[in-house]
């Protein structure tokens, strides 16, 4: 048997896992893609009917799908993050007994797959509302890709640690996602920060996707209000996350092996 | 070759610490097959699995010089899966492209006799056609070491038979870990014995004396 250098392992044993992961997450059709889609526009359509009721058009310069967008797609990716870091490892232990299948891959297979799949859902859901003719500047793409690359920081991060948490202790970790349905309430998803009254907003700002999003629908605005933001707020963020969710691996991956 | 030096494994339980190896130096030859004996819950599978690298010891280092199978049991394979997939999902973590891809899953085809239940999940399948697949795998990739565990067993005659002679045909180029209940079979297939006792591996240079120390246990 030839020998590989680490890095060829790595590509291949990503590559193999992709391709399981592909298979149970889009079906054997590959038709599940549409999933993917579908989910977010319906939560946008209720919230656009909600606006539309409300006599709104638009907030801070984006007109309302466009808006909801930039709130809803990357809200329901990073909750997807996680919750698919949840099982990572139990839905592949059975993969584990191949030394060259680590721990570490299962999360990152499943964090690539979600990354690829939601960029194409954004980008798409924001094509098509350009295309049914509703306005879309792309004013400042570069906060957009970052805010983007923050946010799936910070639910890799996450995910790490819940999956790392989950993994060891299957009993409370079946709180997680009962904790994470609420979040989409206090994220900014369907409304903006600068529209509540203060008090609500020095509460709401402690969220970092808040920030996020906020951040995101500046880059498709001319005079979006971003003083009350700050980038560097999400920055400690991604960096305090990523950094104690591989820490909380390094540590427990050989536990969790044998879990 | 395997080295063994000051290994110590064992399981947290709830009334302490359950030592499988406790302070381990060995080495155990690189040109022989070996036959694991030991009571069940002894330790055997863990043993496997620290050989296979993906269990490892709580103090301590194992090294064996050579490539080395992945424990090959009845587990081990995911049940929501075809045939077909766990075969690929193998054959891409060991770096085949394409073409190589399709010689291996044609030979695993043909060698595991499972025809159409090829292209059904793990998980339909009984006992013996799982040992029969997984035989067929790992016999499909070329390994210095191949980990054994109870496999052998549940086979029909005909495709027992047929491993006997898959392994024959090996024996030259590789070694063999086994670990199996079946006497005779170990007898037939081992050069060295070992057994786990009391968190020590005891080494018996030939068969019949391994056999003959672990039936007066």
């Amino acid at each position: 048997m030839q020998s590989r250098s680490p890095l060829q392992i790595q590509y291949a044993v990503l590559h193999a896992l992709l391709i399981r992961e592909l298979k149970t997450r889009f079906g054997a059709y590959r038709l599940g893609i549409a999933w993917a889609f579908i989910e977010p526009i319906l939560q946008m359509a209720v919230f656009m009917g909600l606006f539309y009721f409300g006599g709104r058009s638009s907030v801070g310069g984006l007109e309302i799908p466009l808006f909801l967008a930039t709130g809803i797609a990357p809200f329901l990716y990073f909750k997807k993050v996680v919750t698919q870091s949840l099982n990572a490892v139990s839905a592949n232990r059975n993969l584990l007994i191949y030394r060259q299948v680590r721990v570490f891959d299962t999360f990152l297979s499943r964090f690539i797959l979600e990354f690829i799949t939601s960029f194409i859902v954004l980008s798409g859901i924001i094509l098509i509302t350009w295309w049914v003719g509703y306005e879309v500047n792309l004013v400042n793409s570069l906060i957009i890709i970052y805010s983007y690359l923050l946010l799936s920081i910070i639910a890799f991060g996450l995910g790490l640690i819940f999956g790392v948490l989950n993994t060891l202790y299957p009993e409370p970790g079946k709180f997680i996602p009962t904790l994470l349905r609420p979040l989409m309430f206090i994220s900014g998803t369907f409304f903006s920060i600068n529209e509540l009254p203060s008090a609500a907003q020095e509460i709401l700002l402690w969220n970092p996707l808040v920030h996020i999003f906020e951040f995101m629908r500046s880059g498709f605005s001319y005079d979006y209000d971003t003083s009350l933001l700050s980038l560097e707020y999400v920055e400690m963020w991604a960096l305090t996350t990523l950094t104690l969710g591989l820490l909380m691996l390094r540590a427990n991956w050989r536990r969790m092996l044998t879990q | 070759m395997i080295t063994f030096k000051n290994v110590t494994k064992y399981y947290p339980t709830p009334n302490g610490r359950h030592y499988i190896l406790r302070d381990v130096d060995l080495v155990l030859p690189g040109d022989k097959n070996i036959g694991v004996f030991g009571a069940n819950g002894s330790g055997k599978s863990t043993l496997m699995r620290l050989l296979a690298g993906v269990d490892h010891p709580n103090k301590g280092s194992i090294k064996v010089a050579g490539n080395v199978s992945w424990p090959l049991g009845l587990s081990g394979y995911q049940g929501s899966m075809t045939g077909r997939e766990n075969a690929e999902f193998i054959c891409r973590i060991y770096g085949k492209d394409k073409e190589e891809i399709g010689e291996k899953i044609e030979y695993i085809k043909n060698f595991s006799e499972l025809n159409d239940f090829f292209e059904m999940p793990l998980k339909s399948y009984s006992s013996g056609m799982r040992s029969k697949f997984s035989f067929a795998v790992c016999m499909a990739f070329d390994f210095d070491y191949y980990l054994i565990d109870e496999l052998t067993a549940v086979g029909d005659k005909r495709f027992r038979e047929k491993c006997r002679k898959t392994f024959d045909a090996k024996k030259g180029i590789a070694n063999f870990l086994f670990v199996s209940h079946n006497i005779n079979e170990l007898k037939r297939q081992c050069d060295i014995g070992i057994y786990i006792k009391n968190g020590s591996i005891h080494v018996h240079d030939s068969i019949d004396d391994a056999i003959a120390a672990y039936n007066s246990m």
